[in-house]
């Protein structure tokens, strides 16, 4: 099972954590990844889910970062499909519209958090490092 | 097996709505008697908490539809009273004043779902029947839980020590020099505890001592 | 009273003797004055016929000397003021007290196209002289009434844009004071549509009673909009009688838009017994005292069940003073300072003109407002304002 795996044994503790993040904001995933790349992480950028979904994800990725609108597939959509797949990723959902029922929604797929846009990118730095300290 | 089982009288499930807006609240009670839901209605936090801790709600099937907004205990305050009561019963909040960090806030804290008024009422009765039937399985995993535990401290010091040996997939020979017995004492012993746990094999007897064990 | 200047009279009296050249001069001096001065310079006789008419007169009033000298003053004047001038005259110079002479007064001027105009009016007698003359000293003071009239809209707007920044914060407050009615007649009406698909006479009953809710929630709901239309409205600040008892009353309903009011009790402690009365601008005053009660709220946001206090009492004959006491952490002595200035603020969001405005318009109505420690803990924001009580006919049981 992929949750098998992903309980790390001591020598996979010390390779940097992946993050990856689904989002269309170009100046976004510039600005989040040149930040957690500070921080000793690596992380991986999708413009669509589509191009997420083609890609072979890795079995060490420690934190999903996805936007709800997205060109087709959208974020929540994204989110309920890796669950029906088994795999667990902690995931915190991006919204460039506030809309309430999409926040419970994303919640109920068992998001760890759903954020507004804009919002204070410290905050969500630190959402993330406190996800990857916790895998 | 025991012959004294709780015998299961059925009761309807019960919606418990708790608002301090008279209006919503005589409303949505006459919303739920038209669709045949039984209700009861309470006029605040401290009202329903108070009626909570006296009866005890949750061995009946049910659900609490939650205002947020409301005096002196809101309803986020209310969610984490009960579940310091290890109250179990879904929480489905109905609020006049939705924003997203309140929703993302009382959907962290446990809430199966959270609903804007003015509401349209297949909504409301979609979700008050998938949190009952989500509750109707909890309170049947909890039992068998229970009965489960309750097989469990059937058994004698001796028989948990090769409950515990077995389960870990430990052989008959091996659990006898460990514990410095004749084979022959393991094997009966093992035969106890299949009979007393009522399984038939070793699979058996893991998942359910596994189902057993808290998972939260 | 100064005396008057005598030198060019005494000039004059001792060139009198035969000195053609001097007199002259003197003539010359005056003519140079009276047309160098700014101010309209004009002189009447005891009927209040024109006898001189400066040059500064003419370009005022639009009139050319010939076209005035001999006329009566009254020309100048609109007719609400020329109907009055004779009497002031006439009582002038029977009695002899001065209701203008040495004291100068705001009054209108009416140019020879009609216009009228606001003008600064002194008045001085001629003495020693052939006959009965008035000299009057006229300055137009137009652009200082529209520069008034400037400033007082100006605060207007101001006042109106603190109400309209209160309102926006409280907007949340409002969409939900709005939900409530509309959720519970979405409620009685699908309740009621699934009880008519089994139409007993109990059922229809219910639908009755149902469909009566529904209206009363209707205009519950008209009412919030109500209540937050007259206060976000822009309007000219009017003086009427107002009960103030009543206006608290009205003024604490609305704050109930803000829910973190739902966290405290409001007590009230007003004057029952001797009501007052305001003459006053009942939305500026409710803006004031909601202002206050937010404030008050502010200070006791972490601070559950704590209530805040309203009273009201006399503190003179005409004045009565309004206190909001909250119980919260009470002021350093930094916010102490700044707290009436413009866009001070504590709090994260809203504009910081608050207090300051509030600050006007109780200054307007002719009262104070201050504040200060509250025992053990918390503060007193006051403002007091002038009243009356209302008279005992008045009184309900």
């Amino acid at each position: 099972m992929f949750t098998g795996s992903l309980m790390v044994s001591n020598i996979k503790a010390l390779e940097k954590p992946i993050v990856y993040i689904v989002d269309g904001d170009h100046k976004l995933l510039d600005s989040l990844s040149k930040l957690l790349c500070l921080h000793d992480v690596i992380v991986e950028e999708f413009e669509s889910a589509e191009d997420f979904l083609n890609t072979k994800l890795r079995t060490r990725a420690a934190c999903l970062i996805v936007e709800v609108n997205l060109p087709n597939m959208d974020g929540i959509e994204l989110l309920e499909h890796i669950n029906s797949l088994g795999l667990r990723l902690p995931t915190i959902v991006l919204s460039s519209s506030s809309d309430v029922s999409e926040a419970v929604r994303a919640m109920q797929a068992d998001a760890i958090d759903f954020i507004e846009k804009p919002f204070l990118v410290n905050t969500l730095i630190e959402k993330v490092l406190h996800v990857i300290e916790q895998a | 097996m025991q012959n004294n089982q709780t015998k299961h009288v059925y009761s309807p499930p019960m919606v418990h709505v708790v608002d301090d807006d008279e209006a919503v609240l005589d409303s949505v009670g006459m919303l739920l008697d038209s669709i045949g839901l039984t209700n009861t209605c309470y006029k605040d936090a401290k009202v329903f908490l108070d009626a909570y801790s006296e009866a005890e709600f949750d061995k009946q099937n049910g659900c609490i539809l939650l205002d947020i907004r409301m005096p002196f205990i809101s309803g986020i305050e209310c969610q984490h009273r009960l579940e310091e009561m290890g109250c179990r019963m879904p929480i489905i909040f109905v609020t006049g004043h939705g924003d997203v960090p309140t929703a993302v806030e009382a959907m962290k804290s446990g809430a199966v779902e959270f609903i804007q008024k003015p509401f349209r009422e297949q909504v409301l009765i979609d979700s008050i029947q998938k949190a009952l039937q989500a509750n109707l399985k909890d309170q049947k995993q909890l039992e068998i839980i229970k009965t489960t535990q309750a097989k469990l401290a059937s058994l004698t010091s001796r028989e948990t020590q090769i409950l515990e040996a077995v389960v870990s997939g430990k052989a008959n020979k091996v659990i006898a020099i460990d514990l410095h017995l004749s084979q022959r004492t393991i094997e009966i012993h093992r035969a106890h505890v299949m009979e007393k746990m009522g399984v038939k094999s070793l699979a058996e007897l893991v998942k359910v001592v596994i189902d057993a064990s808290p998972t939260d | 009273m100064p005396e008057p200047d005598k030198t060019i009279l005494n000039q004059m009296l001792s060139y009198k003797a035969g000195n053609q050249e001097t007199i002259e001069d003197a003539n010359a001096r005056l003519i140079a004055l009276l047309d160098a001065a700014v101010d309209a310079l004009i002189i009447i006789d005891g009927k209040g016929k024109i006898e001189l008419f400066n040059s500064a007169a003419q370009k005022m009033f639009l009139y050319t000397s010939q076209e005035v000298l001999g006329k009566n003053i009254k020309l100048l004047m609109p007719t609400s003021f020329s109907v009055e001038h004779d009497k002031y005259l006439s009582s002038y110079l029977s009695s002899g007290e001065a209701k203008i002479i040495g004291k100068g007064r705001k009054v209108r001027g009416k140019k020879s196209n009609g216009e009228e105009f606001p003008i600064f009016l002194s008045v001085g007698e001629v003495k020693d002289s052939s006959h009965i003359q008035f000299v009057g000293i006229i300055r137009d003071i137009s652009e200082q009434e529209q520069d008034k009239i400037e400033a007082q809209e100006s605060r207007e707007r101001l006042s109106h844009a603190s109400r309209l920044s209160s309102m926006g914060e409280l907007a949340a407050g409002i969409a939900h004071e709005m939900n409530q009615p509309l959720s519970a007649i979405s409620s009685y009406a699908q309740a009621s549509k699934r009880l008519l698909q089994s139409p007993t006479q109990n059922n229809e009953e219910k639908v009755v009673a149902a469909l009566d809710k529904i209206c009363d929630q209707a205009i519950r709901a008209s009412d919030v909009i109500n209540r937050l239309r007259t206060f976000v409205k822009k309007r000219v600040a009017q003086r009427e009688s107002v009960a103030l008892n009543g206006l608290i009353l009205e003024t604490v309903n609305l704050a109930k838009v803000d829910t973190r009011i739902l966290d405290h009790e409001i007590l009230l402690d007003l004057n029952y017994i001797n009501k007052p009365k305001l003459l006053a601008d009942p939305v500026q005053i409710q803006q004031v005292l909601l202002n206050l009660i937010r404030n008050g709220i502010d200070a006791m946001e972490h601070i559950k069940g704590a209530p805040l206090r309203i009273r009201s009492q006399w503190i003179s004959d005409n004045m009565i003073e309004v206190s909001v006491i909250d119980c919260g952490h009470g002021m350093d002595a930094e916010t102490s300072c700044g707290i009436f200035n413009p866009f001070f603020t504590t709090k994260e969001s809203g504009m910081g003109m608050g207090l300051s405005v509030s600050q006007t318009i109780i200054h307007a109505h002719g009262g104070n407002i201050y504040f200060g420690p509250s025992q053990p803990n918390g503060c007193i924001f006051s403002f007091s304002l002038p009243a009356k009580i209302i008279s005992q006919e008045n009184i309900e049981k």
